[in-house]
């Protein structure tokens, strides 16, 4: 199982562990998570998904990292699709976000595929997707919930900031049903024997934002 | 190839008593469906096909001088050996790469090149990658790269069956303990 560090207590440091998963609270008091990676000249390298065309490689808020334990064969190879998913947005500088994630896949050049009514990914499903491309199985995705009340609040943030367009395309995912990875969910699967079941990762991520905010505040 | 014409061809020898028109033809063809294959340890293998042209014209010219309809076809067919070998000249870089332990740079040139192939669809080419590579110049993040890369196209890669089973075997020698875990999501 991985171990979940403070990055201000245990840098991450990409000579010795080529990605983790990454999570903190944003100053709009939000979960946010995203990657850690080790860039092709060796250096440290973020990669997360910050809204819909607005993935991101700098990461300014002090993190939780962990990686999950898996061959590191694996992980090297999942810091890889990172460097490519990255290249490729900065061609296209495309990439949707949206709830709708099942069916989503990476295709060879890092760029997303959308089928079976997916829409893209959050900052939550991008690590799951990316992993995935790796041969590295996070989650247990059959087994998350549909969380309608909590898709509600995560509307209401939304719709302070997202375009009307974008609203009503995740308005309409959250009303159709859509069993939602919530940031802190996917980076606390890292913890967990892999795959992750809901349960298990549901409460990982209460002990880790709990250590999260008790570092935080 | 016959063995007398592989002999000479590898041999180098300009003085070959004789080949007659069914090896060249033979051996053509041989070569058509070899080229990737030869082309394995690509920088050597071009040289190695300037060679083997050369050899072939001395023979062809030296024992049947009129036959100018053979060597032609022999000479189309080394150019077509030869195409083959330069498109997969990059495996050899992977390998020089793997051997400094520039494993990252490696993996990035692979994933590149096989994006830029499957991009295109171009799986023919890919095929004649897979069937390429030297397992034993590789090291284990690049043969479960190899398998990660060209998994969406599993059903349009000829090669990518054969590739698995030969990958499979090589890390069930090297790492017996973690091959099935490295394999288990890239089948």
């Amino acid at each position: 199982m991985g171990v979940a560090e403070f990055e201000t207590e245990v840098p991450f440091d990409p000579g010795k562990v080529p990605i983790a998963a990454v999570l903190a609270r944003t100053p709009h008091g939000n979960l946010h998570a995203g990657l850690l990676y080790r860039g092709a000249e060796g250096g440290r390298h973020a990669l997360h998904l910050g809204w819909q065309d607005n993935l991101q490689e700098t990461w300014p808020l002090a993190v939780l990292w962990v990686t999950p334990d898996d061959e590191p064969e694996l992980l090297n190879l999942a810091a890889s699709y990172c460097r490519l998913v990255w290249a490729t947005f900065v061609e296209t500088r495309k990439f949707p976000y949206a709830l709708m994630d099942e069916g989503v896949s990476l295709d060879e050049k890092g760029g997303i595929v959308l089928a079976d009514g997916a829409h893209g990914l959050t900052c939550a499903t991008i690590i799951i997707a990316i992993f995935a491309r790796a041969g590295i199985e996070l989650v247990v995705r059959d087994t998350w919930p549909i969380r309608k009340d909590l898709d509600h609040k995560f509307l209401e943030l939304a719709a302070r900031f997202t375009a009307s367009w974008h609203l009503e395309l995740l308005k309409s995912e959250v009303e159709a049903g859509v069993k939602r990875v919530h940031p802190d969910e996917v980076v606390a699967a890292c913890t967990c024997v892999l795959p992750a079941e809901f349960t298990q990762a549901r409460s990982a991520a209460d002990a880790l934002v709990a250590k999260l905010d008790a570092a935080t505040i | 190839m016959s063995d007398a014409f592989q002999l000479r061809c590898f041999g180098g020898t300009q003085s070959a008593p004789s080949i007659p028109r069914r090896d060249i033809a033979v051996s053509s063809v041989s070569l058509v469906q070899g080229s990737t294959r030869l082309a394995g340890g690509a920088g050597r293998d071009a040289l190695y096909v300037d060679l083997l042209s050369d050899a072939i014209a001395h023979s062809a010219r030296a024992r049947e001088p009129d036959s100018q309809d053979v060597l032609e076809t022999v000479e189309s067919t080394i150019r077509v050996a030869d195409e083959g070998a330069r498109k997969l000249a990059w495996i050899d870089n992977v390998y020089s790469l793997v051997a400094k332990e520039q494993t990252d740079a490696a993996t990035d040139m692979l994933l590149g090149r096989f994006n830029t192939m499957l991009e295109h669809a171009e799986f023919e080419q890919c095929d004649s990658a897979l069937r390429a590579f030297d397992f034993k110049r590789l090291n284990t993040t690049l043969m479960v790269s190899i398998l990660s890369i060209t998994r969406p196209a599993t059903s349009k890669l000829k090669a990518r069956s054969e590739v698995l089973v030969e990958i499979e075997r090589v890390l069930t020698e090297r790492v017996p303990d973690r091959a099935s875990r490295l394999l288990k999501n890239l089948r």
